[in-house]
């Protein structure tokens, strides 16, 4: 108990005493006009009130757009300004509209409300009329299209091949970007190969040894999984099967003599959903298998070595007035890249790359001027013991804008535009991802590694480490 | 206080009814069954679907107010929501996040589908089609039985979802794979999103039963005399949204047996190189955005299925309070047609920023900006049919009016969002947001108080309580703008958020998000005043002792008091002219029914140069 049922009970009681207070007017404006006269002050009244609420709300209307001018965004990027214009003008077009409409809309109710004997017209139809509001929108809108159109060919239109292009890639819940690194290349990917330590699945031999480890030690390590369809999977995951059988057993019996029978029923769930998970598992690995031959790494030589030096930073980072590309992928479910400022937006989508191109025109540090003269900006942030105004932590924002589950709306990331020398210097300090995971990786005999991928063997799994992965399992079982 | 025992002229309803299915029906005693639950009277079954509606509209209701909380208020501690929400808020008294995305699901599917749609054209195309066409019930009967019952199963479906212990869907009433494809995408797509696509499929067998049904009897059984051009334009409005019903929804239903499948049989319709939850799945070959294709190929018209009917309704509001003709008639009709055609040309405008090709884009472009052009031209005949009026300002008729000031705050932000260059920027924002509440949310409620004050008295045979309707009307179109036009100004702010406090760039609409919702608050409270209104005058209101209290030219008006099953006792009557005879010939309105007389021209279709003169020319007769 406490305010919100309070509230509740206080709406109920003022929809009771509103309801006698008005069957009470009711019944006696009944006992004393006639129908005509009650028509007519309601009409009156109606009317009035009618006239009253649409010049409040034009001068809301405009009242609007002064009141939250400062919460406009600044454009920051050359296409933004298209965008600006083509709003401006629609914007114009549409308030004519809208404001005509609703006076003579509201206007009318108010100058021909209902009077006993108010002379009417038959007037069903006009040609003339009709025809002038058919053309009318028809031009207007025409116009209106076609400067769209050129503002959208414009802004879709794809670059030239060696722009400088920044690959995205979103999943549950944060975006990431990589880089293509010295030779300005960005190395091929499989999302057969993703694992902790290669979140964007790069292939290099390595990666893919790497991958087909994890994935036989996961195996190994779902011992609770069921058995028939690892029945023809016995060659590549010996032991396996037995040691199921076993656990089952051990806890069905635990099971039934207790009469446990809700346990039961569930692990017969928990077993259906196991064995999904392994044979997701054992597919992975199969694909790596075909995939990956020896001859691939012959014939895949280049994009293999262009992936050994894409580095992705923790912040994306651009040169001012310089065309980026964005390649734009996503993981698991549909997101969004939206860099607010920038009017950048465009789905990322799970086996389908996009793309989206914008030429930043402000930097960060100058955006920050911007905002230092607006009044919404002057405040700390909530919590900040230094007090320093907003506008001088100001980041130019990512967001997703497409709903993607639970964290949807934390999947925040931060561009920084940078003049063409801090960039420059920027990247001087960006270490390739490849430095940053090659020591975990504890594959012996690199070399022999074509020959292996045909015949797997199982690998101790202690030298893995598997948590990660064996975790969200365990959790997905439930 | 039964309905029946308050009727008080005891008609005999005819056992003999010419040429019709229903024949032998009127013979069998009729039980409490039979009359009010497994009823295949039409008007019964219409006012089941609008009950229904009513129920659902108050719980869709009730999960705005909240998210509006959390969005309002982030910091309020609803603990006191405990002993009803139990586990979905948090040991710190917040929403959790997840259920917060279950709230907006549900409370757009429920709105769109279960309120807007069934609720909305179930109940008047139930109502008006046979009376108005003066046929006595739809083709047939049972089907349109069926056609309630199997909204009801659906709707049984969506509510136990509710309950599961994963939580209902919360993937977005559009459900967009792979969100709600994968059962570890989210918590909603464990067991909940199996439910809304069985409850969408008997949802959609619903409206196809109900909507075939619409279309026959508006083709077949219009009653002698009523020529397709003399059709209320209620009638008009309801057999198209049934047409596009028809070619629509089986494409929603395709889309979600493929989802079925691919959540159940292991399919990849949908899903291509996934890695998801640590694993990298082996579906492959799929898009998503076939999905949304499909989607959107019913989502679109579907909009319009839920607008015509109120436009219909508005349309018929409007003449018969403002007591002249609906202006324009035959280009209300041709605009109705040009909306049902367009309307399945321009889906795609839901998905320029899905990376689709952007010639194709273009061309939905122009297709979307087209179809603004007959919603301009019925805006303006509105506008003109109130123009020397003598208008009545009842309830019905505020809101009819209030339609037409929604549909065109609403319509002209839809110019903005057609131009796909305009989209990049508002595209999955609270613009949308505010975009489709005016247009469609609002402005279709609307349209539907119209109907329900102004063929109440024909319904239930009593009034429904107009001060009410007054208070009604006014706090729901004051907080409807004070809710929604402010919300065009959070252009930038991503719609789905459960909070946007993570982000300094959308940190300075806390104060915008308080006044809407409060706002949103009071809305809810007026609708309450509705419902009491509604249920309170079925049985207790004023009793409507007039056949026809507006003055209305249509034949559901030549019925009885409380017609029975069957409609007219008598003889069907016979039809004369168009519906909107209104102030013609220096006579406040003639009905249907009454034959052309001697000199007089139908409906205006010649101008109206002749009709001085043709009362000259009357007169003269007379003496
Ligand atoms: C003047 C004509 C109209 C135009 C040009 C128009 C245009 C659009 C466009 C382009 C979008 C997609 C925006 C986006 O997601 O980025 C949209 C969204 C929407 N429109 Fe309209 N619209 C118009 C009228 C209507 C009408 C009459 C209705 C309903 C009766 C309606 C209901 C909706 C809904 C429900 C959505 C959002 C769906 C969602 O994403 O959840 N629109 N409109
Ligand atoms: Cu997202
Ligand atoms: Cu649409």
């Amino acid at each position: 108990m406490s305010i919100g049922w309070l509230i509740f009970i206080a709406v109920v009681l003022i929809i009771i005493v509103l309801f006698q207070v008005t069957r009470t007017l009711d019944l006696v404006s009944q006992l004393r006009g006639n129908d005509d006269e009650r028509e007519e002050h309601n009409s009156k009244v109606n009317g009035i009130a009618l006239f009253i609420f649409m010049v409040l709300g034009v001068y809301a209307y405009f009242w609007c757009f002064g009141h939250f001018k400062n919460s406009n965004l600044p454009p920051a990027s050359e296409h933004g300004y298209l965008i600006e214009d083509m709003i401006l003008w629609t914007l114009i077009v549409c308030s004519i509209v809208f404001i005509i409409c609703n006076i003579l809309l509201f206007t009318f109710s108010l100058i021909y409300r209902y009077k006993k004997g108010r002379e009417t017209v038959h007037f069903a139809h006009s040609n003339k009329l009709e025809f002038i509001w058919t053309i009318i929108p028809t031009i207007v809108l025409t116009g209106l299209v076609i400067f769209g159109l050129q503002a959208w060919t414009k802004i879709m239109s794809m670059p030239d091949e060696d722009t400088f292009t920044v690959e995205v890639t979103g999943q549950q819940f944060f975006w990431t970007t990589r880089y293509p690194g010295a030779d300005g290349k960005l190395g091929a990917r499989d999302y057969n190969l993703i694992c902790p330590d290669n979140p964007l699945g790069i292939i290099t031999k390595e990666f893919v040894e790497h991958r087909i480890n994890l994935l036989q030690g996961n195996a190994k390590l779902d011992v609770k999984g069921e058995i028939k369809v690892l029945e023809e999977r016995k060659e590549i995951l010996p032991g396996l099967i037995d040691s199921i059988q076993q656990l089952i057993e051990m806890r069905q019996n635990r099971y039934r003599s207790e009469d446990l029978k809700d346990e039961l029923d569930e692990l017969e769930d928990e077993l259906d959903d196991i064995d999904s998970h392994i044979i997701t598992r054992v597919k992975n690995l199969d694909r790596i298998n075909t995939i990956y031959t020896p001859e691939y790494f012959v014939s895949h030589q280049d994009e293999i070595t262009w992936g050994y030096d894409d580095f992705m930073p923790s912040e994306m980072h651009v040169p001012v007035n310089e065309e980026v590309l964005l390649k734009i992928q996503a993981l698991d479910v549909l997101h969004n890249f939206y860099i607010v400022h920038m009017k950048v937006k465009m789905d990322a989508v799970p086996g389908m790359p996009t793309f989206f191109k914008f030429t930043p025109i402000t930097t960060t540090a100058e955006m920050r001027e911007v905002y230092s003269k607006n009044p919404l900006w002057q405040q700390p942030k909530e919590g900040d013991e230094t007090k320093t105004p907003k506008w001088k932590n100001f980041q130019y924002e990512i967001a997703c804008a497409e709903l993607c589950g639970t964290g949807h709306s934390a999947m925040k990331y931060i561009l920084v535009v940078d003049t063409e020398a801090e960039y420059e210097e920027w990247v001087t300090t960006q270490k390739p991802a490849w430095n940053n995971v090659v020591g975990n990786l504890k594959i012996e005999g690199l070399s022999e590694l074509a020959p292996k991928l045909k015949s797997v063997e199982p690998v101790a799994t202690d030298s893995i480490n598997l948590v990660t992965d064996t975790s969200t399992i365990a959790s997905k079982g439930n | 206080m039964s309905l029946e025992t308050t009727v008080h002229e005891h008609q005999h309803v005819e056992t003999h009814v010419h040429g019709h299915e229903h024949h032998d029906e009127h013979h069998h005693k009729e039980t409490f069954i039979t009359k009010y639950i497994f009823s295949q009277d039409h008007k019964t079954i219409s006012k089941q679907f609008l009950i229904t509606g009513i129920i659902w509209a108050v719980i869709g209701g009730l999960l705005s107010v909240l998210f509006r909380i959390q969005l309002g208020f982030p910091d309020a501690n609803i603990m006191w929501l405990k002993p009803l929400l139990g586990k979905w808020i948090t040991a710190e008294g917040q929403l959790a996040p997840e259920f917060y995305n279950a709230l907006i699901t549900m409370h757009g599917t429920i709105l769109v589908f279960f309120v807007l749609t069934a609720g909305l054209s179930g109940t008047f195309a139930n109502y008006l089609i046979p009376l108005m066409c003066g046929a006595r019930d739809m083709a047939s009967g049972f089907l349109n039985m069926l056609s309630y019952w199997f909204f009801f199963l659906s709707s049984i479906v969506m509510g136990i979802s509710f309950f599961l212990a994963t939580g209902p869907a919360s993937g977005g009433w559009t459900a967009y794979p792979p969100l709600n494809d994968l059962h570890q995408a989210a918590t909603g797509s464990i067991a909940g999103v199996d439910y809304w696509l069985v409850s969408m499929a008997l949802f959609i067998v619903s409206v196809l039963l109900g909507g075939l049904n619409y279309v026959t009897t508006v083709i077949n059984m219009r009653t002698k005399g009523m020529k397709m051009f003399r059709l209320p334009l209620p009638v008009w409005a309801l057999l198209l949204t049934a047409v596009i019903g028809i070619l629509s929804f089986p494409v929603l239903l395709s889309a979600a047996v493929l989802m079925l499948f691919d959540r159940n049989l292991d399919t990849s319709f949908y899903l291509d190189q996934i890695y998801i939850g640590g694993e990298a799945l082996a579906n492959s070959g799929g898009s998503p955005i076939l999905y949304q294709h499909l989607f959107w190929f019913l989502g679109h018209p579907e909009v319009y299925i839920i607008i015509l009917p109120a436009m219909g309704i508005v349309s018929e509001v409007l003449a018969v309070h403002s007591r002249k003709p609906i202006f324009g008639y035959t280009a209300m009709i041709y605009s109705l047609l040009a909306i049902t055609v367009l309307s399945f040309i321009v889906w795609a405008h839901h998905m320029f920023m899905t990376g689709m090709n952007p010639f194709i884009g273009s061309i939905f472009v122009i297709f979307t900006l087209i179809i603004a052009v007959p919603s301009a031209v019925k805006v303006f005949n509105w506008i003109t049919t109130l123009w020397k009026g003598n208008i009545r300002l009842n309830p019905q008729m505020l809101f009819a009016i209030g339609f037409v000031s929604m549909f065109i705050s609403g319509g002209v932000t839809g110019i903005f969002l057609g131009n796909s260059a305009i989209d990049v920027e508002l595209h999955d924002t609270y613009f949308i947001v505010a975009h489709f509440h005016l247009v469609m949310g609002v402005a279709a409620f609307f349209g539907m108080f119209a109907g329900i004050y102004h063929w109440f008295p024909k319904m239930f045979g009593r009034f429904m309580n107009p001060t009410l309707g007054f208070i009604h009307f006014w706090g729901t179109i004051i907080c409807a703008y004070l809710i929604f036009f402010p919300m065009h100004f959070e252009y930038m702010l991503p719609r789905r958020y459960p909070t946007h406090a993570g982000f300094e760039t959308f940190g300075m609409f806390g104060e915008l998000n308080q006044f809407i919702s409060v706002f949103a608050f009071i809305s809810f409270a007026c609708q309450l005043i509705f419902v009491f209104n509604f249920f309170y005058s079925i049985w207790y209101g004023r009793k409507a002792r007039e056949l026809n209290p507006w003055g209305a030219t249509t034949l559901e008006w030549t019925t009885p008091l409380r017609p029975k099953h069957g409609n007219w006792p008598g003889e069907i009557p016979e039809v004369h002219r168009w519906a909107y005879d209104y102030s013609k010939h220096g006579r406040d309105f003639i009905p249907q029914t009454e034959p052309l007389s001697q000199y007089e021209i139908e409906h205006g279709e010649h101008g109206d140069e002749g009709d001085s003169a043709i009362i000259q020319k009357e007169k003269k007769d007379d003496h």
